[in-house]
């Protein structure tokens, strides 16, 4: 029940920026596709949270693509896991996403600011 | 020690990417990529020998002894190819080849056994090697070994023998490498050997392109072969492959045990005492040639009053030089092959190839000095691109030398004191030591400006400073685009050298040439600075800086393991992972066990759902990429329709149009004409100036031929004439061709009624006769069964039907000519009594009428060729033609035009023929009268047309004399302008008069 009301409080991801978020986060170091939902949790303060039936699909995309790379390694608690690393065309693909999604904030607020303002 | 095989792999393994990794190849990209870039450059190479050789030996119809023996001549340079490419491999694995400093200061300490790391480096040596010379000869080598072989086992022990003798030839070079390395490094003391070594691998380089260039033709017996590797390993080959043990393949086996005898001792004893050597032993200092060498250079800045940073880069490429082995390894096989390459044209000099004396100035020497020159400064700036040590790149970033006209100044300056300046100097000495005063004076102008111009284009796009900088291998294109520059001066540079020579005549032409040259090198070096002003800085780096860069700050050392083999497996893995960690998070927050289990797999929402839409990701992957492809196609070729559809459109006709010529072509010349029996088929023609004459003999001749020969089976001979054929139910034309009795038999055409011509019928004494195609009785006879006997009439002449030939017989040209078949003196007995016995005074012979001759070889080709030699002569004798004119046969020697055409034989015969022209336009006429009598004169043009059609035919009878044929076509014009109608042209005085008076008259 909790539960379910928690999840009323988190925003959408909004769509197509799962990959952002993805190579965002890799861009500090490999991680594990837990550790990514985690960091992404985290750091946005518990507001998005990634629903694990589309990150894992998207990170397989994204393995296709040639923009991440995977490793099967033992983590720090002596688990096998599966490490992802950005490749350097996932660091440039990381740039272009960050720049397109700039642009799409600095649209949105502008077209925010004037009913802002009006209220 | 049990673990030594795993020990052996690793330093196999280790010692074979060593050897690969010559430091100037490597780059971002690992040590497989290279190799296999390595493998595919010299397997191109092979490939382009073998596509040059292979139709050389497919195609030709040499008798295998001959054909052996010329393959020889391949045979041994490709072994001097081998040779070569073992060698440069032996000079630039020279420090990979000994256990040198890093080897013993690692192994040294580590429990592994001498044995092993032996085995290791040995075996990584030769599968290098191996692979190396596999390489080199992937494609020839599966050509020349069955080049003459006539049963499978030959081949096998011919393939065989090869191979083996490519392998020891590669060994041997090797195996001489290693036993004087060796020996030097246990006489000399360790420095001294270090210091010698460098000097050794320059003259293995110089031994090696000496050898590969210099090696004179291969001849078994010849003295001078004693000298060249290559001739004793050929000698080996021919002994292995089942010839005779001859001394070149004894020198062969006592050369190639003595290197490998002398390899092995050394090189067992350098590993009990080199070891202990290295370590002891200090490792060398610069030498105090270099700082010699940098005083000189100093002097020479301050005589330039260069600039401190044109000084710090000018001492610096002079010292990089000095010092660095790689570079100086790298320049002098630049050099040596540019030096080699001069040197073998100056070679024919001394082999009395050329008969101009070589101390006059003549064009071979002039391009000598030349391409020295090209290959002295290009390879300098080649090299320039390869960093000689990276702390010079933080040096040079340091410093602000961010002056454009600076670096230019340096770059060029360091070009010119380095290398032009000492080139030229050298070429000067030379050329006014061997040459007289004026003419050297000359060349030594024309070589300062080429220089000049080389080194005003040099720095053209290079924004570094020499030596510095990262160096990534330059991408495929690039280099290729190298090669082609290479290439494209070898191949203008003599042409180039031939208008030196030509202009150095008169002084004008000098004066002109010269001021060409110096406009060419004011354009290069404004070219050169716009493109430096564009640049905004120094480059320092080739790869293009990251967008991003990854800070990798984990600090717990992480253990690779293997991933599970399938993808569902490891997607079935990765979230059984993910769901173990998510539940120890929570027991670690302090929930309890069984709570935490819950409300993850809650929170997951149901796995096999996930796995499945996880997997679909992978699924249908190439299908989706090729509609992604279409997709990206289509919409580019959209975005520009027009130039999308003018493409489209040249590629159909590329496309259609290749396909049509190429199955022309094959219908031309491999196909054999359907029919014909095309074994031992040969075409006899006579040439003039190289070029198959057509029509090429006349009927005399033929009868000639026919009667001298001995050698040839059967001699036919056969021309042609449109028939007008009348059948009772309507006239036709066919293509008729008027053929000697022995037609049938010679083609060896079947026929399916009737028969060939008896020898009453070929005399015409019992009236004309005919052989009639099989598409001619289907369609104008309606396939009549009672055929043979049929009366026809042919031009006006009643004829009989004797036979029908085979379905799929069209005659031997690629137009299907023979529709109806008529003997030759019969025919022409009725027709045109003239034209059998025409032969004119003055030439071999030259005919209107198209009458070539054919006959089928019994023996060789060789025999054929004196046969028809003797009979020509002998019939420019009896026709009493100049000497020159018979004497140049065959010039051509024998070509093959496929077998539709059999063999043609070109005899040569430059003796002026002019025909005269209206002789044969009269001639000419006379068959065509008739034709051109029943034109109407409608309108201007149409008789013009009509007129032409017919002249034009006479014109191609006298193509060959290019004397006639611009008065011919000036007959031509007068002809249609006014003359009377053809049929009434019945005098050569009156043409000759028309030729005479010109068109206007």
């Amino acid at each position: 029940m909790f539960d379910r009301r928690h999840y009323h409080h988190r925003a959408e991801l909004l769509q197509g920026t799962l990959n952002l978020l993805i190579l965002q986060t890799l861009q500090w170091g490999e991680q594990h596709g837990y550790g990514i939902s985690q960091a992404i949790r985290t750091g946005s303060n518990d507001v998005l949270q990634v629903d694990t039936g589309s990150l894992y699909p998207a990170l397989h995309n994204l393995e296709k693509r040639g923009w991440i790379q995977a490793d099967w390694k033992i983590s720090e608690n002596n688990q096998r896991a599966k490490y992802y690393r950005l490749t350097p065309s996932g660091r440039k693909q990381l740039a272009r996403e960050q720049s397109r999604w700039t642009r799409v904030v600095e649209a949105v607020e502008a077209l925010m600011k004037p009913r802002r303002s009006a209220t | 020690m049990p673990d030594e095989t795993h020990q052996f792999r690793i330093l196999y393994r280790v010692a074979l990417s060593r050897l690969i990794d010559f430091n100037v190849f490597s780059g971002s990209d690992g040590g497989q990529k290279l190799a296999v870039r390595l493998i595919s450059l010299l397997a191109g190479l092979s490939f382009a020998l073998a596509f040059v050789m292979l139709p050389r030996y497919a195609s030709s119809a040499l008798p295998p002894a001959r054909l052996l023996r010329l393959a020889a001549n391949d045979e041994e340079f490709l072994i001097a190819l081998t040779i070569a490419a073992a060698g440069l491999f032996a000079v630039f694995a020279w420090h990979s080849v000994f256990p040198d400093r890093r080897d013993s200061f690692v192994l040294g300490l580590l429990p592994v056994r001498r044995r092993t790391y032996v085995l290791a480096k040995l075996a990584a040596l030769f599968t290098a090697l191996g692979i190396g010379i596999a390489a080199v000869n992937a494609f020839s080598g599966l050509v020349l070994p069955f080049v003459g072989a006539a049963t499978l086992g030959q081949a096998a022990r011919s393939f065989a023998a090869w191979w083996l003798t490519l392998f020891a030839a590669g060994s041997f070079v090797l195996f001489s490498a290693v036993g004087i390395q060796g020996l030097a490094s246990q006489l000399l003391t360790w420095p001294v050997f270090l210091r010698l070594s460098s000097l050794l691998q320059f003259l293995g380089l110089c031994a090696v392109l000496g050898f590969l260039f210099l090696s004179p033709a291969y001849d078994s017996h010849s003295r001078s072969g004693n000298f060249f590797p290559s001739f004793w390993f050929t000698g080996l080959f021919h002994w292995l492959r089942g010839d005779r043990f001859g001394p070149l393949a004894a020198q062969a086996v006592i050369g190639f045990t003595v290197a490998a005898t002398l390899a092995g001792l050394v090189y067992a004893l350098s590993f009990f005492r080199n070891m202990r050597r290295i370590l002891e032993a200090p490792d060398i200092q610069p030498g105090r040639g270099a700082r010699f060498f940098a005083r000189i250079l100093n002097c020479y800045a301050n005589a330039f009053r260069t600039s401190s940073s044109e000084r710090a880069i000018l001492l610096f490429a002079a010292r990089t030089l000095a010092r660095s082995r790689q570079h100086r390894l790298l320049l002098a096989c630049l050099g040596g092959i540019g030096f080699a390459i001069a040197f073998a044209f100056s070679r024919s000099f001394l082999e009395g190839v050329v008969t101009e004396p070589w101390n006059r100035p003549n064009v071979l020497m002039l391009n000598a000095g030349v391409l020295l020159l090209f290959f002295a400064i290009a390879g300098v700036r080649a090299i320039f691109v390869l960093p000689a040590a990276l702390p010079a790149n933080w040096v040079f970033r340091v410093t602000n030398i961010e002056k454009v006209r600076a670096r230019i100044a340096a770059n060029r300056k360091t070009l010119i004191l380095l290398v032009a300046v000492p080139v030229w100097i050298a070429c000067a000495l030379v050329y006014f030591a061997i040459w007289p005063f004026l003419p050297a004076l000359q060349h030594v102008i024309v070589l300062f400006l080429i220089a000049a111009i080389l080194v005003e284009l040099s720095p053209y796009q290079f924004h570094k400073i020499p030596f510095t900088c990262s160096y990534r291998p330059p991408e495929t294109n690039r280099r290729m685009k190298l090669g082609l520059y290479c290439v494209l001066f070898l191949a203008f540079s003599n042409s180039v050298s031939g208008i030196e020579f030509w202009a150095m005549q008169s002084p004008a032409r000098f004066a002109v040439l010269v001021s060409i040259l110096f406009g060419v090198g004011v354009w290069a070096r404004r070219r050169t600075r716009q493109s430096m002003r564009r640049a905004h800085s120094i480059q320092f780096e080739d790869a293009p800086a990251a967008d991003l860069l990854c800070l990798n700050l984990e600090s717990a050392p992480t253990v690779y393991i293997d991933a599970p083999e399938s993808k569902e497996q490891e997607i079935d893995e990765e979230i059984e992972c993910h769901i173990r960690m998510a539940i120890r998070d929570r027991v670690e927050r302090g929930e309890p066990a069984g709570q935490a289990r819950r409300a993850v797999l809650r929170e997951f929402g149901n796995p096999q759902f996930m796995k499945e839409r996880t997997r679909e990701v992978w699924r249908w992957t190439t299908l989706e990429q090729i509609i992604h492809d279409l997709r990206l196609g289509t919409r580019i070729l959209r975005r520009a329709p027009l130039f999308s559809l003018a493409a489209i459109a040249l590629i159909t006709v590329g496309i259609g149009g290749n396909t049509a010529i190429f199955s022309m072509i094959h219908a031309i010349l491999t196909k054999p004409a359907p029919g014909v029996t095309a074994k031992h088929l040969v075409v006899f023609g006579l040439t003039e100036n190289g070029r198959l004459e057509d029509p090429s003999n006349s009927f005399p001749n033929y009868l000639d031929y026919a009667a001298q020969s001995r050698t040839m089976q059967s001699l036919l001979a056969f021309g042609f004439d449109r028939i007008t054929t009348t059948l009772p139910d309507g006239t036709y034309e066919l293509r008729g061709e008027l053929v000697t009795p022995n037609y049938f038999d010679t083609l060896g055409v079947h026929l399916v009624k009737g028969r060939a011509f008896t020898k009453s019928e070929v005399s015409g004494a019992s009236g004309l006769v005919a052989v009639i195609a099989w598409h001619v009785w289907q369609n104008q006879f309606h396939g009549q069964e009672n055929i043979v006997g049929r009366p026809v009439v042919l031009n006006g002449i009643p004829a009989t039907v004797v036979g029908v030939t085979a379905e799929d017989f069209h005659g031997t040209q690629f137009a299907p000519n023979f529709e109806i078949g008529v003997p030759i003196v019969s025919y022409l007995r009725l027709t045109s009594p003239r034209v059998l016995a025409y032969r004119p005074e003055s030439t071999v012979d030259h005919h209107p009428w198209q009458v070539s001759v054919r006959s089928i070889v019994i023996r060789r080709a060789s025999r054929i060729r004196d046969d028809f030699k003797t009979s020509t002569a002998g019939l420019s004798r009896r026709r009493q033609i100049e000497a020159g004119s018979a004497g140049a046969i065959f010039r051509d020697g024998v070509r093959r035009m496929g077998k539709r055409a059999g063999t043609h034989f070109h005899a040569n015969s430059d003796c002026g023929r002019i025909i005269d022209a209206a002789h044969c336009l009269c001639e000419r006429s006379q068959p065509h009268a008739r034709p051109l009598g029943c034109t109407p004169a409608r309108n201007g043009s149409k008789t013009f047309s009509g007129r032409i059609a017919s002249a034009d035919s006479s014109h191609a009878a006298l193509r060959s004399s290019g004397a006639v044929a611009p008065r011919f076509r000036r007959c031509i014009s007068v002809y249609s302008l006014g003359l009377p109608r053809c049929g009434e042209i019945d005098s050569a005085d009156r043409i000759r008069g028309a030729i005479a008076s010109g068109p206007h008259s």
